[in-house]
This record gives structure tokens, sequence and C-alpha cells, in this order.
């Protein structure tokens, strides 16, 4: 009686029949709720709680005329990770210049590059060269080569 | 006093003076023993596509180990182990120049005194990448213009030590600059000789070092019977 009484004002109201056109008052009762609804979604606070993806990739290192023996691994690692970040995961690294940045890698496990023997880190990702070892990201199912090489001189 | 005893004296002052400025040498040969060895081979391969490398033919002789047909070895650094603390021990500095030629470093080996500087110009219609190491760690590195353009780099070596020149684009090239903290060293020629000169007589410790054969110490005795100090170098690669 009380819903019969408010519904029976409310159409008084907007000079409409609400016995004749109940159920377009009933749609709009709903639409009025979805929209009160939609308005108050932004106030939620969104899920912070991710956790970084984490991705496979596989790495292989070579550390050719020193007669050290090579290892390849499977790995899981952080999105956003670098060729160089991943051989780390394997052996102790060293940073310096061997080129052009001191960001590059000069040693794996001791090994180093070294210029007077015209001996050097090299690195390919997925079989190409022509990329930035610590800046590159990596992606699923990337392989990672990392070999020591001796030019001839 | 007697004319006998101003004669002696006088014949000591000029003996004692003779001495003060009388300057010793050291001179000999390097060389090494067994067979001589057969000039090293490098094929001459494109580090990529987009370096050219028709102007440096097909092969390339290393210049590391150059010897004569009597087995002398050339380009071995010489010196002796004295005090730079003397202000008379410094050479002035020079200017010198290092060029690549068909894609190789000439001179292989240039001895510069400290403060030297190194002028290094680039001959080939092509790019090199010019790089400058002291051991492992690199100094400098530089694009160098294809000739005709204006190329030269210049690059002032302060201090003592030997400086591995390289092209990062040609990985076969390469060069020292041996800077030399006080006069008495040397590099041996083509036929392996060297002389170290104005070295005043005393007993010195010889050190001797080649890229390619290794180091040596020898003892040697500067006087005015000094005979020629002859290094031996087994063939051993390193």
């Amino acid at each position: 009686m009380v819903k019969d009484g408010f519904f029976s004002i409310l159409s008084n109201q907007m000079g409409i029949s609400y016995r004749r056109h109940w159920p377009w008052v009933g749609v709009a009762a709903l639409l009025g709720l979805v929209a009160a609804g939609a308005a108050r979604a932004p106030l939620d606070k969104p899920d912070t709680s991710k956790s970084p993806e984490r991705l496979p990739v596989i790495v292989r290192v070579d550390f050719g005329p020193t007669g050290k023996p090579p290892r390849e691994e499977r790995l899981m690692v952080d999105e956003g990770s670098t060729p160089k970040d991943v051989v780390s995961l394997l052996f102790p690294i060293q940073s310096g210049a061997t080129c052009c940045n001191t960001r590059e890698l000069a040693a794996i496990d001791g090994v180093r590059s070294d210029p007077a023997t015209n001996r050097w880190w090299t690195c390919r990702l997925n079989g190409q060269s022509n990329f930035s070892p610590f800046l590159k990201e990596l992606k699923a199912e990337d392989r990672v080569e990392w070999t020591y090489v001796e030019q001839l001189q | 006093m007697d004319l006998r005893r101003a004669a002696s004296i006088a014949l000591m002052g000029v003996w004692w003076g003779a001495a003060a400025v009388w300057a010793g040498e050291i001179s000999g040969r390097v060389q090494l023993d067994g067979p001589r060895p057969k000039p090293v081979e490098i094929p001459v391969m494109a580090k990529s596509p987009q370096y050219p490398i028709e102007v440096c033919g097909r092969s390339k002789h290393s210049p590391r180990l150059v010897v004569s047909a009597d087995r002398g070895v050339a380009n071995a650094l010489v010196w002796l182990h004295v005090s730079t603390d003397s202000h008379d021990s410094q050479t002035p500095p020079v200017t010198v120049t290092l060029n690549q030629q068909a894609c190789e470093f000439v001179p292989h080996v240039l001895l510069v005194p400290r403060g030297s500087r190194v002028t290094i110009g680039n001959s080939d219609p092509i790019l090199h990448n010019l790089r400058i190491f002291r051991e492992a760690q690199m100094l400098m590195h530089e694009w160098q213009q294809p000739a005709p353009q204006p190329n030269e780099i210049s690059w002032r070596f302060d201090e003592a030590g030997r400086f591995l020149i390289r092209c990062g684009v040609h990985s076969w090239m390469s060069a020292w600059v041996i800077v030399a903290d006080h006069p008495y060293y040397a590099l041996s020629d083509l036929n392996g000789n060297f002389t170290v000169s104005q070295v005043s007589p005393g007993s010195y410790t010889l050190q001797v070092w080649h890229e390619a054969l290794g180091e040596q110490q020898r003892k040697v005795v500067v006087n005015n019977d000094t005979g020629p100090v002859i290094i031996r170098f087994a063939e051993h690669r390193t």
C-alpha cells in the first residue's frame, strides 16, 4: 500500500498514469540503479597487488677458448628483464665499457673481455646481434646466447 | 807547485771531466729461437653487411709477430728500470702520426715520450671505429669518416704505459702506442736490432716486452766495454 501510494504520488506529479505505464516506470527505476552503480565505481581503488609477469627464456653461455664448459638453462624471468639481467642469474657478472658504455657486460664468471688478446663477449638474441644487451627487454621463449669469442689479429 | 805535479792534476781533471760527460749505450738484438714462423694469415671478413670491406683486400698478415729471415724480432720494446724523479730524465713530448691504410694501422707500434700527441688518420674510403684501450679499460671510441673527408683524430697521452688502438669494425686491426716516462727506451727494428742511448755507466735491469712473445728481464752493466745484448725468445704465443 505504501508502494502503491508512492508510485501514485510520483505518477500524478509527472502527469502519467503509473497503472498504465508501470513497465516503463520499472525500466526507468532499473536504469537509475545501474547509473548510480556506474557513477560509484570510479571511487573503488585499483588492485595494485598484481605481481610482474614471469616469462620463460632460454639462456646459453659459451666460454669459447677458455675451455670452461658451456651452460644452457631454461629460466623463468621477470617481465622487463634484459639479456644482461638473465645471464646474471646463472653466473656473477661485471659491468664495464668494452665498447661504448659503462653498463656493458665486461666479464662473466671471471672471464673478461680482453682487448689485447682480441677476446670479447658477444650476445645474440634469437640468432640476431643488432640490439643492446642491457636495454632490450625479453619476451617469452626468447633465446639468449652469450659467447666468448677470440677474433683473429 | 812543480810542473809534473801540475800536469798530473790537470790530467786527472780531464779524465774526471770526460767520465762525467761520457754516456754509454746498450745495443743488442731480440731474436727468436727455432725456425722462422710463417706469418699468420687473417681472412678479411665484414662484421656486418653495412660495413664494406673491398678496400681491405681478401686477407691480411698479422703484424703481431714479424720475424726477419735470420730470426730477428721486430717491434720488441726494450727499456731500463730507472728513477723518473729527475726532471732531466724527461724527454720533450712530440706530435706523431698513426694512419689507417688498407685496413691496417701504420706503423704497428709507436714509441713516444709522455705528454706526446698522436694524430690518427684514415686514408681508407670507408668508415673506421677508433678505440683506445689501456689494458681492459676503453679510454675513447669515435667514428672516423672515410677519406677524403677531413677525419683526423688527435689524442694526447699524458700517462706512461702501453695503449692499444683498435678498430671496432675491422677486428684484425690493432696498433700499440708505448708512452715512455724517461728516455731509456728503444724499439727493435725489422732485423731485431735495438740501441738504448745516453746511458750513464752502471748496473741496470733491462726489460723486454713483445705483444706476442711475452716479457724478459736481464741484468746489464754499462761501461766503456759493454758488448751487445742478445735477448732470445722461444716461440710462445700469448
